[in-house]
């Protein structure tokens, strides 16, 4: 028999009861939750550009996502615990995942796949393991995850990010959010990257696409501290995955002589600030030891940031908060190590250091600028009648143009070989007979929106043929 | 019928024993699919097996497990030789999970456990049991997660070369699944989810007897 002898002063007194912290996370998430109304609903909605329903959408969103959690979870306790569901059902904040769901889902989200989300959150991510408290994965982040596994081209798409208002503004831009707009251009420049969206401020206060919460750096962090003041955050960890991510990203910049900008850019955007503060805190999945919680932040940032260069996923954040989940288990078991013998510290730090030191090496060498190369893979002359067959990397894959060149003009261009994804909208904008018309200044010429990549291949194609051709006469 | 709730519940190898989930999973994407593949594997547990167990008492026992699995193999390779020349359409269906049956755990299981002790007979007895399950189970996991993942029922698609007339059944409405059950990740919750449900339906079966 263990015998449990009570004394004085081994106990640890704390006022922060669960009901406690989940009120402050409340009230840390309420000027988030009103900034993605301000930004989705309000500000299309002034413009004249949505109905009524459209202005309150966000916050539907954000309702549907919360009742359909909380009905879910009573449903369960209902089926399988059929007589005290309603004791049962106190004590869990089941709203907590379907709140967290919605604000990381983007916004043309349809909300049957708001209500599918977060059925899969609590039943696959929570009630499953056993409930609260028991549950090894974020269960918003595993509904995320069954929707972007599920449904790539609804969740991963430019309709989805954009609420109709940035629609009209970022018009020339193909991509999904600023983020993934980087995986396309391979090298990093302010121009490029940051320049479309606005200035570094805009990735400050907010004002980019992204998914609902994820967006304003500015609120999170006013959330953090809130929360950190209020002592309802384990802050050890958002601290060191924070840290961590911008020692390495600074690293990378420097080896590449990327300005400061880099730093910033790779820490505003994604959901990395957003999965720092309010994923990888969550109470039940993360350590609860203070070393296991610093191992964990740091894991978490050397993650985050090879997933992010290596893999180029713009997931990165919400794989590397799961998978550290797994070993949630191991951190705290080897952390109670640490806690009696500050020896066994060594390891992990001589793995730490290792990985903080080849993993910017290996990543920069992976930085190298693609330039889109034009070749001429044939060329028939017949007098004054010129005929190349050119290609050029596309979107997808080459693309392979025949141009047919006659006394100095193009007469025809015909597309021989694509596997472009939005071909059809260069159709649409008949983009060739552009070309044909604007051919003394191309340079001018401007890209088909929405299939910018596509048709910057071709204009290149026209030009280099249209180089060697004056060239040769 | 009572038989065959015991093959479901009682004496299956992949519901009750956890074996042979390699393939189950591989191959459950479409209903077609899971029946080629059990086809298969029943036919190759059966011939293995037989062997086995008319040479059991030639084979040491310090050298049983390598023995056994070159009986498997080499029937598997001369399967896959026959399969592939004179049925193309489940060759092309299988494909490289053909020559994976070898490292079926089910075989090596049943070969270990019943073949290499018992009579042919009673070995012939037990493969038609332990096949007819496997069968079973695949085409459940495949039910689950074709019906779901892809909303089409497939009965006959590749088939329909051999047989002359295709038997593909759209069961949910266009738009409504869920790709995520195709996946592999999908197949392990399919099988985890068939696993709680019979579990759940086994103790109730028990606590009546």
């Amino acid at each position: 028999m263990i015998k449990f002898i009570k004394e004085h002063g081994t106990y640890i007194k704390s006022n922060n009861t669960n009901s406690k912290i989940m009120r402050d996370v409340l009230i840390a998430l309420t000027p988030i939750v009103l900034f993605a109304f301000y930004k989705n609903g309000y500000i299309p909605y002034t413009k004249g550009l949505i109905s009524l329903y459209g202005l309150l959408y966000p916050l539907i969103m954000v309702l549907v996502a919360v009742v359909s959690s909380i009905f879910f979870e009573m449903s369960y306790y209902y089926v399988i615990h059929k007589r005290h569901f309603k004791e049962l059902f106190k004590t869990t904040y089941s709203f907590m995942p379907g709140l967290f769901l919605a604000l990381i889902l983007p916004i043309n989200t349809p909300l049957y796949l708001v209500v599918l989300g977060s059925f899969f959150a609590i039943i696959f991510g929570k009630m499953l393991y056993g409930g609260f408290g028991q549950n090894i994965f974020n269960p918003a982040l595993i509904g995320r995850l069954f929707l972007v596994v599920s449904f790539p081209l609804v969740m991963a798409s430019s309709s989805a990010y954009f609420n109709p208002f940035e629609r009209q503004t970022y018009d020339g831009i193909t991509s999904v959010t600023p983020l993934a707009n980087t995986f396309l251009n391979q090298g990093y420049t302010y121009d490029d990257v940051v320049r479309p969206y606005g200035s570094m401020l805009d990735f400050f206060f907010g004002n980019i696409p992204g998914s609902l919460g994820e967006i304003s750096a500015f609120l999170i962090l006013i959330g953090l501290a809130y929360l950190i003041f209020r002592k309802a955050v384990k802050w050890r960890i958002p601290l060191m995955y924070i840290l961590t991510s911008s020692i390495l990203l600074f690293s990378i910049a420097m080896f590449k002589d990327f300005d400061l900008s880099f730093v910033l850019f790779h820490l505003l955007s994604g959901g990395l600030l957003f999965g720092a503060a309010f994923m990888a805190t969550d109470p039940v999945t993360s350590p609860v030891n203070k070393w296991g919680q610093v191992l964990y932040g740091i894991f978490l940032g050397i993650l985050t940031i090879a997933l992010r260069f290596i893999m180029k996923s713009p997931e990165s954040v919400m794989i590397s908060i799961l998978t550290m989940n797994i070993f949630v288990y191991f951190i705290d078991q080897y952390a109670i190590k640490i806690n009696f013998n500050f020896n066994k510290i060594l390891k992990p730090i001589i793995a730490i250091w290792l990985l903080m030191i080849i993993l910017p090496l290996y990543i920069t060498t992976t930085f190298n600028k693609v330039e889109s190369k034009v070749t001429i893979i044939d060329k028939q002359i017949n007098s004054n009648v010129y005929v190349y067959r050119a290609s050029a990397r596309g979107y997808v894959d080459n693309i392979v143009l025949d141009i047919k060149i006659v006394e100095g003009t193009i007469e025809e261009i015909i597309i021989v070989e694509q596997k472009e994804s939005f071909i059809a909208r260069i159709e649409d904008a008949n983009y060739l007979n552009q070309i044909i018309q604007n051919q003394d200044n191309l340079k001018e010429l401007d890209a088909v929106s929405q299939a910018t990549y596509t048709s910057n291949a071709i204009k290149e194609i026209v030009m280099y043929v249209m180089e060697d051709y004056n060239n040769e006469r | 019928m009572k038989k065959i709730k015991d093959l479901i519940l009682k004496e299956n190898a992949i519901f009750n024993l956890a074996l042979g989930l390699c393939t189950s999973l591989a191959m459950s994407n479409k209903v077609e699919n899971a029946i080629i593949m059990g086809f298969l594997v029943f036919i190759i547990l059966l011939i293995s097996n037989v062997i086995i167990s008319l040479f059991r008492k030639l084979i040491p026992d310090n050298v049983k497990i390598p023995v056994y699995i070159l009986i498997i193999g080499t029937i598997v390779t001369i399967s896959e030789i026959l399969v592939q020349n004179y049925i193309p359409v489940f060759y092309k269906a299988v494909g490289i999970y053909l020559p994976l049956i070898v490292v079926n755990c089910i075989i090596l299981g049943r070969a270990l456990s019943h073949a290499s002790k018992n009579t042919v007979f009673s070995t012939i007895k037990d493969s038609f049991k332990i096949g007819i399950g496997y069968i079973i189970a695949i085409v459940m996991i495949a039910l689950v997660r074709e019906i779901l993942g892809a909303g089409t029922l497939t009965l006959m698609d590749s088939t329909s070369a051999l047989t002359g007339f295709r038997m593909v059944y759209q069961v949910l409405p266009k738009g409504f699944n869920l790709v995520f059950f195709q996946s592999p990740a999908g197949a392990f919750i399919a099988l985890g989810l068939l696993l709680a449900f019979l579990k759940t339906k086994k103790e109730e079966v028990d606590a009546n007897n």
